[in-house]
């Protein structure tokens, strides 16, 4: 689902990967802070936009072909465990019990799995565009464990996708996995490929920590190869991530970020237009200023 | 300074009744050069452990006696001095590496020990260069071959510059002509510098004529420390198996003084009386066995694949593998031999063009035993929590149990057979993947760097082996760079460059012409007698009257 860093020539290739890391904390948070649907909406499409316009389109495609499934999975569980609708779409007869279906739990449900596909993109994004070189150099900073989970963690989905092919191929010639599976014979296969991947995952972190000892990280003052430069624009984007936590501050202060999907779901109001407006020229910053970039650089 | 000295150290793994290393006691001076030998867990990684302050700082176990470095006892000594002294490159490649980038990793080890930037850039430029690394600086290091990235870590391990220079099979899945490469880096640095350098290697035709000293291991112990010189007879006479083909021959013919590298066995030959190496012309009788041509039973059709846009695999392949017969595939790191192997094995699809397999697609065709796939690496392939059962998955009810006695036997894991094998050494991994596989008695088998890990006396029973199953009817098609395996037990040769198939054919034709392809043992002889390519063909040769009679 995530993909690998592969250098590009805009702005979000070029920024600091600590005005990065930035960035993606405030989604995050924004995602997480609010339960306004018409917030959260505009920060998924912002997100998404920025990862397409960071010219990862077909990473956004694959990631969604993974999420997909899950979104499904949130929107059902909801749609038939959350009773506290009123607004009912349908019922069916589970053993002589009525189950309804609400309008207001499809509606949470759907809002949910926007929420968590904000939270993948936001991520996967910032797996594609930071080179995980700078970053072990950022995180270093701040102290050898933190640095070493974050490497690890940059590291283990990319590998995990690289071994899964070719370990389920292999797999696949001693037989372990079966020839035109049904779908619990598909499950069942996973199982030698998901334990040589954790087997193999454990053993490479443990060989991997003991290289890093062996070459003496952590072991007191240490330099850097490269130097990661300061630009004009990590300042504007920084500035821009500011503005944005205090405008989220502020509109959550004032109870504006609030919704209340049961028992039934709220009207819009106004102001909730307007602040949609606000946070999402915020949030298309970034993307304003790639442009920018991109026409400073064309007109020079 | 980098002096080793090991008293009495016993050092067991935790929760291992037996102990990994035994009484060891070895002192090694400045600016030795030693060669650790020894069968597939016999100690080897473990020392060089023992020897980086690893155990027990990062093993840990328990560790009875005491290392001491420079006459300062290990424990003294912090991580960073360890460090600042000591480089150990490790077997396993993939799980060294930490960066993204080629260049940023050789930095790696330089930045954590303090270096100043303008240093760091001077010793990288410098170690780049002479491993011929410049070009590939700004690439990433999941987009080279195993090879390569074994270049690398040896770059990243030499650029500190270390007093000790510990080297884990460095040269295992290298081409020859790159492993000779670093082996003149390392030389030189050893030289040039007098670092100490120990290396624990399975291939030692290229290296045994640099070391000064030989150390080998069995069960942890040391059972030979001296001289290299004096090294052949002894294992000649201890019917000890980890010796190269050139000093054997010599040692097991009867010389005194033996030869270990090329130059110093044809300086033998060279001095031989002038009428026997006239008698002993350039023979055809050696080469090339009557076979009748063999049919084809994997055609490439112009078939393709990339890995990227960027990166190719192989490209427009159009070739007969012949059935029956035992097939290397040889080339530089990154030419597509794994990919090529991929593709026949079914484990990769060609982007365009077909691959066929006794005239079928081999995307339409099932999976099936009748194929056996040996990986580079046995952890992508081992699973079962034991041994006996790695083997008797899949295996037909018929004679099962008999069949599983019978091929542990072969590959002498009778004593693993309930151990999980992954708790195993590379080596024995490698020997438990190929009896899992090799158990089906498959009708064609592809392996991948097959000989990796092990050493000359399990090369040879793999061999054997192998030549069972080709007489059986199997197709046999390897990628190795190992030129010694392939000219005793291969039939034909295709050579790859960078994702074509550049040269094919047999094995005699192929390496009787080759330079630095040719086995060394090739090379002695090839001024009297251009046809001898292995061991047995030199013994028969040094044996032969006329020739023992005119020998010095």
């Amino acid at each position: 689902m995530f993909g690998n860093y592969q250098a590009k020539s805009n702005l979000f290739y070029l920024t600091n990967p600590a005005v990065m890391l930035g960035l993606l904390i405030s989604w995050v948070f924004l995602v997480l802070l609010f339960q306004q649907p018409l917030y959260i909406i505009s920060i998924f499409v912002l997100v998404n936009l920025t990862m397409i316009f960071s010219g990862n389109f077909s990473n956004l495609i694959r990631q969604l072909k993974y999420a997909l499934p899950l979104i499904i999975i949130i929107i059902l569980i909801n749609l038939l465990f959350n009773q506290n609708g009123t607004t009912i779409l349908g019922s069916i007869n589970v053993f002589g019990w009525l189950l309804n279906f609400y309008e207001e739990s499809l509606f949470y449900g759907f809002i949910s799995a926007i929420k968590l596909l904000t939270i993948i993109s936001a991520f996967n994004f910032y797996s594609l565009v930071i080179d995980p070189d700078e970053m072990l150099n950022l995180t270093r900073k701040l102290g050898y464990k933190i640095s070493l989970i974050v490497n690890m963690s940059m590291r283990l989905f990319p590998l995990i996708a690289e071994d899964y092919g070719r370990i389920q191929a292999i797999q696949k010639h001693r037989s372990l996995v079966t020839v035109n599976p049904t779908t619990a014979e598909k499950i069942k296969d996973l199982v030698p490929t998901m334990s040589i991947l954790l087997m193999n995952s454990l053993d490479r972190s443990l060989m991997t920590s003991e290289s890093l000892y062996s070459r003496g990280f952590n072991s007191g003052n240490h330099t850097v190869y490269k130097q990661i430069k300061w630009h004009f624009t990590d300042a504007l984007l920084m500035i821009n991530i500011f503005l944005l936590v205090i405008c989220a501050l502020w509109v959550q202060m004032k109870g504006l970020g609030f919704y209340s999907y049961y028992p039934k779901i709220s009207s819009f109001m106004q102001i909730n237009y307007l602040v949609t407006y606000i946070l999402s020229l915020l949030l298309a910053f970034p993307l304003l200023l790639n442009w920018s970039c991109k026409l400073w650089a064309k007109l020079n | 300074m980098g002096k080793i000295k090991l008293e009495n150290v016993t050092y067991y793994y935790p929760n291992a009744v037996n102990p990994a290393l035994q009484n060891i006691n070895l002192t090694v001076n400045n600016g030795e050069f030693v060669l650790l030998l020894g069968s597939s867990g016999s100690g080897k990684s473990t020392l060089l452990r023992s020897i980086a302050g690893l155990i027990p700082n990062f093993y840990p176990g328990k560790l009875i006696g005491q290392v001491l470095i420079d006459e300062v006892n290990l424990n003294r000594l912090s991580p960073r001095q360890i460090a600042d002294k000591i480089a150990l490159l490790f077997q396993e490649i993939e799980a060294q590496m930490v960066k993204n980038k080629v260049e940023n990793e050789i930095a790696f080890s330089l930045e954590n020990l303090g270096i100043s930037p303008q240093i760091m850039k001077q010793r990288v430029a410098e170690i780049s260069n002479a491993l011929n690394l410049v070009p590939y600086l700004g690439k990433k290091l999941t987009e080279l071959s195993g090879g390569m990235k074994q270049k690398v870590l040896l770059a990243a391990t030499l650029v500190r510059q270390p007093d000790i220079l510990l080297l884990d099979e460095p040269i295992s899945q290298l081409d020859p002509i790159v492993a000779k490469d670093l082996l003149s880096v390392i030389r030189y640095l050893h030289e040039e510098l007098g670092i100490t350098v120990i290396i624990a290697e399975h291939r030692l035709e290229n290296i045994i004529s640099m070391v000064t000293r030989v150390v080998a291991m069995e069960k942890g112990e040391i059972i030979y420390d001296g001289s290299v010189g004096a090294y052949p007879r002894w294992a000649v006479a201890n019917n000890y198996k980890l010796i190269p083909d050139i000093p054997k021959l010599f040692a097991q013919v009867g010389f005194l003084n033996t030869p270990l590298n090329v130059q110093e066995a044809r300086q033998i030959i060279t001095n031989m009386k002038e009428p026997i190496r006239e008698e002993n012309s350039p023979t055809e009788g050696r080469s090339k066995p009557n076979r009748a041509a063999a049919k084809p039973i994997i055609t490439f059709k112009n078939a393709s694949y990339k890995y990227s846009p960027d990166l190719l695999g192989v490209k427009n392949i159009k070739f007969n593998f012949p059935g029956g017969e035992t097939t290397a595939i040889i080339g530089h790191n990154g030419a597509g031999k794994s990919t090529l192997l991929k593709l026949i094995a079914g484990i990769l699809k060609a982007d365009r063009g077909q691959v066929l397999l006794k005239g079928r697609d081999i995307k339409r065709q099932p999976n099936s035993l009748k194929l056996g796939y040996i990986p580079q690496n046995p952890d992508e392939f081992l699973y079962l929590p034991t041994v006996e059962e790695e083997l008797s998955h899949n295996l037909s009810t018929e004679n099962r149990a008999s069949k599983i006695e019978n091929w542990l036997n072969k590959f002498n894991l009778t004593a693993y057979r309930y151990v999980n094998p992954r708790d195993l050494s590379l080596g024995e991994k490698q020997l438990v993947v190929l009896a899992a596989v090799l158990i089906h008695e498959p009708e064609i088998i592809c392996l991948d760097e097959p000989t990796r890990g092990l050493d000359y006396s399990w090369q040879s029973n793999l061999g054997k082996i192998l030549t069972e199953l080709k007489g059986k009817g199997s197709t046999i098609i390897m990628v190795t760079n190992d030129m010694e395996f392939i000219a005793k037990y291969t039939d034909n040769i295709a050579i790859m460059s960078k994702g074509e198939i550049i040269g094919f054919g047999d094995k005699y034709d192929i390496l009787t012409k080759a330079t630095f392809y040719a086995p060394q043992v090739n090379r002695v002889f090839r001024q009297v007698d251009n046809s001898i390519l292995t061991y047995e063909d030199g013994r028969e040769f040094l044996l032969a009257p006329r020739v023992c009679e005119g020998l010095p």
